[in-house]
């Protein structure tokens, strides 16, 4: 895009303008200049020293409050470690202790067998259907011995 | 650089404690009003022209040793002038807006001696009133229009500077100081119209 020609102010604006300058600074000016020059004293170099010994104090100060905090992170660790071992040894030794061979079958199958409701029927009592359902499953149906 | 000028600044850069504010208290005497009214047009009020030249003479005084003689010293100067005005401007803008001192009629006493005198120069009291409702209206245009543009105002026609310095000082092209001069115009007669009431042929 082309710069639009140049226009010069009207010369009552710019005369107005020029006669705007040369204001006098204030005294506040003064004051605050040099107010803020004091400031920048040159400090003398046993500050430095003063400073350094402060920051080794604070610096190792510092290490040895993170050694405490990984101190007690790692026995924190190693606590949670052997609790959760604990619980697992406690309870597999609870759910081991069924499946086991110490227990025998036969000694589960009288354990499981007693909560079976056995029931002994003669075969004239049951019905021709029924007693073929048994007589299929393996039961006798014959010779008045009972299912 | 005049010899003398040059002279003082090569004291401050080799000077230290009471030598360097004695010899920066030369420099900072020959510079203060030049800096303050920087300061006053482009912020427009006495409180930010404080504070942006406060900036600037803290400023120098801290940095005057890595002047290296490369352009003007006072084109150093108002350039941070400038960029000082200018931040203290838009802080201005972003923070809440108090209550501002802003010379209106107040005097010498608080930097307000060349509109007084231009005011004084007219025995004809109408003219004197037409006089000072211009001023306070270009000054309220400067105060409001771009600072960028308000700046470039100052430094031309308040300051009296050259292209060439005006280039030196913003660190730009001569082709860039003049379009922003020309742009610069065109907003303070934009912003007189605007507000109308003024006596000056702004068309």
């Amino acid at each position: 895009m082309n710069e639009p020609s140049y226009q010069p102010l009207p010369t009552d604006l710019e005369q107005t303008l020029r006669g705007m300058g040369g204001l006098e600074a204030p005294q506040e000016l003064d004051d605050r200049v040099a107010l803020s020059l004091t400031a920048v004293e040159p400090a003398p170099e046993e500050l430095w020293t003063r400073v350094q010994s402060v920051l080794a104090e604070e610096a190792s100060a510092d290490v040895s409050s993170t050694t405490r905090i990984l101190s007690f992170r790692r026995f924190a660790a190693a606590a949670a470690v052997m609790v959760v071992l604990g619980a697992g040894l406690w309870m597999g030794g609870v759910f081991s202790g069924a499946s086991q061979g110490s227990v025998s079958l036969e000694t589960l199958r009288d354990q499981y067998g007693a909560r079976v409701l056995v029931l002994r029927v003669e075969p004239s009592q049951l019905s021709a259907t029924a007693q073929g359902l048994a007589g299929s499953l393996g039961a006798p149906v014959s010779g008045g011995k009972s299912l | 650089m005049p010899s003398s000028e040059e002279q003082l600044v090569k004291d401050c850069q080799a000077a230290r404690g009471v030598d360097f504010e004695a010899a920066f208290g030369r420099l900072y005497a020959l510079y203060k009003d030049r800096v303050y009214t920087i300061c006053f047009r482009v912020t427009g009020n006495q409180d930010d022209a404080l504070d942006a030249a406060q900036e600037t003479m803290v400023t120098l005084a801290r940095r005057i040793s890595d002047f290296q003689f490369r352009s003007r010293f006072s084109s150093w100067v108002y350039r941070i002038s400038v960029n000082a005005a200018i931040d203290t401007r838009r802080r201005r803008l972003d923070a809440p807006r108090g209550k501002v001192r802003t010379h209106v009629g107040s005097g010498k006493e608080e930097g307000w001696m060349a509109d007084s005198t231009a005011e004084g120069r007219d025995s004809d009291p109408v003219v004197s009133a037409q006089r000072t409702e211009s001023m306070q209206a270009v000054r309220d245009a400067l105060a409001n229009i771009n600072p960028k543009f308000a700046s470039l105002l100052v430094l031309r026609y308040l300051q009296d500077l050259s292209y060439e310095q005006i280039a030196e000082t913003l660190d730009c092209s001569l082709g860039t100081v003049k379009s922003r001069l020309n742009r610069a115009h065109t907003a303070l007669r934009e912003h007189l119209s605007q507000r109308g009431g003024t006596s000056h042929s702004i068309s």
